[in-house]
């Protein structure tokens, strides 16, 4: 008969001596592993786009873009402004959060302008007449190094008459 | 939510692949096919991760990976 090699023994190799709870805690591990699976499932990390919507009464603004992000995506941000009046100066301000860690890699269709207001991103839509809308693609992607969670803010303006105001949370996971 | 889909769906495709070449055992692995697997390995990252960088991305497509091995283990 053979012998046991020298680093295994019969007691805890054969008959598992002090390892009965082993496979129980693996099993627990592995509901463990599960959890954040379904956590992405359900959108806990990003990246489902999420819409909201404020509507005032000269016009209206949706913003369709994740909530929820990780470094290094790319992903789309939709606006889309309904002029329920004529909208002569149609402007959208950003916060500086929509652009503080993030890369804009394009803007469609092309603003008549781009500006800093107090700090903030002001893009000029131009003139929107009543009942027709416009709608702006941003398309960005998460600088790899940025993490956290931050409000942006989304202005609309007609001129210098602002309109209406959209806060929205931005997380991005590490 | 895709990353975990896409590396579903590349596990088992992966799983597929293996069934279909054939060749299990290290032993009669020859350089050529050593050579595939590091290739393989490169183009499935490109497909399961895309450009996304993070961490929790990283352990999503891992903890994807892992949680198949293990139910695949277990069916056979």
């Amino acid at each position: 008969m053979a012998s046991v090699p020298d680093t295994l023994t019969l007691k805890r190799n054969r008959d598992l001596v002090g390892m009965e709870r082993r496979p129980w805690t693996r099993r627990a591990l592995l509901v463990l592993l599960c959890l954040p699976l379904l956590a992405a499932l359900l959108n806990a990390f990003g990246q489902r786009p999420h819409k909201t919507e404020v509507s005032v009464a000269p016009a209206s603004l949706s913003i369709y873009a994740p909530k929820r992000v990780r470094g290094g995506l790319y992903y789309e941000s939709r606006f889309h402004v309904v002029a329920h009046e004529e909208l002569k100066d149609a402007q959208l301000v950003f916060s500086s959060e929509w652009g503080e860690g993030l890369t804009i890699n394009t803007i469609e269709p092309s603003p008549v302008g781009a500006a800093s207001r107090n700090g903030d991103l002001s893009y000029d839509l131009g003139h929107i007449p009543a009942g027709e809308s416009y709608v702006l693609f941003v398309q960005q992607q998460v600088n790899p190094t940025t993490v956290g969670r931050r409000t942006q803010r989304t202005e609309l303006w007609d001129g210098d008459r602002h309109l209406l105001t959209i806060e929205r949370p931005l997380t991005v996971w590490p | 939510m895709d990353i975990v889909l896409r590396a579903a769906a590349v596990f088992f495709f992966i799983l597929f692949l293996t069934r279909v070449v054939g060749r299990r055992e290290l032993s009669s692995l020859e350089p050529f096919d050593l050579i595939m697997l590091v290739v393989i390995g490169d183009f499935v990252q490109q497909g399961v991760t895309q450009n996304d960088m993070s961490v929790t991305g990283a352990v999503l497509a891992t903890g994807t990976i892992g949680f198949f091995s293990v139910v695949v283990a277990w069916l056979r």
